[in-house]
């Protein structure tokens, strides 16, 4: 180290830092300061490579600091991993038989408001039409933008997009269509989002 | 029997109440009571597809409501 301090007195940085290296060891350094750290890698007994050195510390060193690849499970992380994964299918499995199960309740009370001529529309079309003072409408199966207006020949001429706030199962969305629409046509109008369909 | 079906994520509620029972058309008024309170339209609707219509007070005879949560545009 006391070459250290003879070079020290130089007013050039990479001197003084080429000093420290070459004082210690033999080794020759250059005046830039990327050469300078491959020096004293160098020096250091590793590789002159930035990035070999990088490798080095990473394989060497940073393990017993952080992992930068996946390491092998102990059998118990396996086995919880293992729990969680069919923990997470249930849960899947358990939300899919609620979503049928509300698709199937919400049917059974569209079926029930329906008349029989709606009801034959519905299973042969999946959508059956509802007859206002004002239009006629087809209420396809879905949540939202499936209501349509029909004109005198029955192409669509219009599309209407509302539903009830809270995500009820596709069913009984028709069914709050229906209602409002036979029931309140002026509220329908004034609630859905409309869009005009060019009529070919 | 009185019988009310109420929309919501899983699928409706169903509530039903006998029209003699007292207890149970107080439960049934005070449940309609507090979603109709709380923006859900009340249809009265009969079976066979006829014309349903709006109620604003509960009526323990009628022979199906469905109570519908409010409507929004998509």
């Amino acid at each position: 180290m006391s070459g250290t301090w003879a070079y020290s007195t130089d007013n050039n940085s990479s001197t003084v830092w080429r000093g420290m290296c070459g004082a210690s060891t033999s080794c020759t350094a250059s005046s830039d300061s990327d050469t300078v750290w491959g020096t004293w890698i160098a020096c250091g007994g590793t590789s002159a490579n930035a990035n070999t050195v990088w490798y080095v510390w990473s394989d060497d060193i940073a393990p017993q600091y952080i992992s930068h690849r996946p390491r092998e499970l102990t059998p118990e992380e396996r086995e919880r991993r293992e729990q969680q994964r069919q923990e997470a299918e249930q849960h899947r499995q358990e939300r899919e038989r609620q979503r049928a199960e509300a698709n199937q309740k919400a049917e059974e009370l569209l079926q029930g408001v329906l008349t029989q001529e709606q009801r034959e529309q519905l299973e042969a079309m999946a959508a059956f039409e509802v007859e206002t003072e004002r239009a006629r409408y087809r209420i396809r199966r879905g949540r939202s933008g499936n209501v349509q207006e029909l004109d005198m020949e029955g192409r669509v001429v219009a599309r209407y997009c509302i539903h009830p706030r809270e995500a009820v199962p596709d069913a009984d969305t028709m069914l709050a269509q229906k209602l409002l629409l036979e029931v309140d046509e002026a509220a329908f109008l004034r609630i859905a989002n409309r869009t005009s369909v060019r009529v070919q | 029997m009185g019988e009310m079906r109420v929309m919501g994520p899983e699928g409706d509620t169903k509530l039903i109440w006998d029209a003699e029972n007292e207890d149970e058309v107080a439960n049934a008024r005070r449940t309609f009571s507090d979603l109709t309170g709380k923006g859900y339209t009340a249809y009265a609707v009969k079976k066979g597809g006829e014309k349903g219509k709006v109620i604003k007070t509960f009526d323990s005879d009628a022979e199906k409501l469905i109570l519908v949560p409010r409507m929004v545009g998509g």
